[in-house]
């Protein structure tokens, strides 16, 4: 997706040198809406799913969030790039090995904490208002609240 | 939490640091710096060329003021490393630039205790001026420093270079904001201001002020365990997941109402029967291989 090429702040641990950023969340979620609406109306993958398999989804989530947080701090150990540790494994673990986690040009902080979350909080309440109206046609005005913020 | 959020609202809070920085203070080796708070103004001298100059005109009216009442100005220059930002001091140790502000510093940014919280290889240009003569508080800290009285100083804004700096990679020219020419004087030359006298500080001469028993280093104040250390991130990485699953099971199985378990003996087959309602229908292989939402009780159905 294109995206403004923003710099950011100077890093002073790799010598004030600033990385680069793009952002291009607007197109990715609106490229993200229409890709949905697509599969929905074509029924190859209706937004129903992700409710109806609410459980699964959570379980899948937790376990990859879980991967991805020891698999980078196992990474940058490895690489011996990590910063500001305590010493205790755990708490290491929790806060963060790395300051600037990347996969290529991918800053993974910025990733998992933006687009996978908000993006599948949305499709959570749309998913849900989609199984009331094909229920009851028609969805309680509760489903409109999150995705109207 | 009252500590940290006073820390993190940096020099805006500042004048109030005193009143509120007391009372947090009471232990026995932070007694020492509430002391220091109390004996001297506190003055940020941040290390942007620019904001410089005005903090070192600040500093030269307060000195005109103090000389009435006696206060005492203690205030340090950092080493000074050029930066895209401008000038900056730059502290190794906690991987921080600015060690000038409070924020920064995980501290209330007393001069005072930014002077005696310097690595020694940042000591370097640690200026002490005796702006009165109820100096008591500045020759306490000279004598424990054994400092060396050498001479006045010249300029602020020529900082002297330190052996021991490391050298870094500069920045463009053009990047470097140059101090407005008005201001290029130090404040004993500026218009009002009186003769003072200057002790300078360099490098080798503080070898063990970090040791001192009541001053915690820089990086003890700020490495502080967030998010009650290391159970308590043990216990959010186990609990969350828990409770996910927790009102996941409520929503799914009983339609929205919180469970509990009725009585003591109730707990361990509520626990094994929320357990079951994990295994059975949440595990993800069974939506790996194929099956669909049929198999499995929904509230929706």
């Amino acid at each position: 997706m294109p995206g403004y090429m923003q710099e950011g702040l100077p890093v002073p641990s790799l010598g004030y040198k600033t990385l680069m950023y793009k952002c291009n969340a607007l197109y990715s979620v609106y490229f993200t809406f229409i890709t949905a609406a697509v599969l929905h109306h074509y029924h190859i993958f209706r937004l129903t799913e992700i409710i109806n398999n609410y459980g699964h989804i959570m379980s899948v989530a937790m376990i990859w969030g879980f991967a991805v947080s020891f698999g980078t701090y196992f990474w940058t150990v490895a690489r011996g790039e990590q910063m500001r540790m305590s010493g205790n494994f755990i708490y290491d673990v929790f806060m963060g090995a790395a300051l600037n986690p990347r996969i290529g040009p991918v800053d993974l902080k910025m990733w998992a904490e933006v687009r996978i979350p908000w993006v599948i909080v949305f499709f959570l309440a749309v998913s849900g208002a989609c199984k009331q109206y094909e229920l009851y046609g028609a969805f309680t005005p509760v489903c409109a609240v999150f995705p109207s913020i | 939490m009252l500590w940290t959020w006073c820390l993190r609202m940096g020099d805006g809070f500042h004048s109030l640091h005193p009143l509120i920085y007391f009372p947090l203070s009471l232990g026995p080796h932070k007694f020492f710096l509430s002391f220091f708070h109390f004996t001297f103004p506190s003055f940020v001298i941040p290390n942007d060329p620019l904001v410089h100059c005005l903090e070192c005109e600040k500093l030269a009216k307060h000195m005109e003021l103090s000389r009435k009442d006696s206060t005492h100005v203690v205030f340090s220059l950092l080493k000074v490393m050029d930066t895209p930002y401008g000038k900056r001091g730059y502290d190794d140790r906690s991987d921080q630039c600015s060690f000038g502000r409070s924020r920064h510093c995980g501290f209330p940014s007393s001069s005072v205790t930014n002077v005696l919280r310097l690595p020694v290889e940042f000591r370097h240009q640690c200026v002490l001026s005796k702006a009165g003569s109820r100096d008591v508080g500045v020759k306490r800290v000279e004598k424990k420093l054994k400092l060396r009285v050498s001479g006045h100083l010249t300029s602020y804004h020529t900082p002297v270079p330190c052996p021991q700096s490391r050298q870094r990679q500069k920045s463009p020219q053009s990047y470097v904001k140059e101090p407005p020419t008005a201001h290029r004087r130090p404040p004993s030359q500026m218009k009002g201001a009186r003769p003072i006298s200057f002790s300078i500080l360099t490098p080798g001469e503080l070898p063990v002020f970090s040791h001192l028993p009541f001053l915690p280093t820089h990086f003890e104040t700020l490495m502080r365990w967030e998010f009650g250390g290391p159970w308590g991130v043990t216990a959010m990485m186990i609990g969350f997941p828990m409770l996910m699953y927790y009102l996941w099971i409520c929503l799914w199985f009983y339609d929205g109402q919180l469970v509990l378990p009725t009585s003591v003996a109730g707990i361990k087959p509520f626990i094994n029967q929320m357990w079951t309602h994990i295994r059975d229908v949440s595990s993800p292989p069974l939506a790996a291989w194929g099956e669909t939402q049929s198999s499995y009780p929904s509230p929706f159905t």
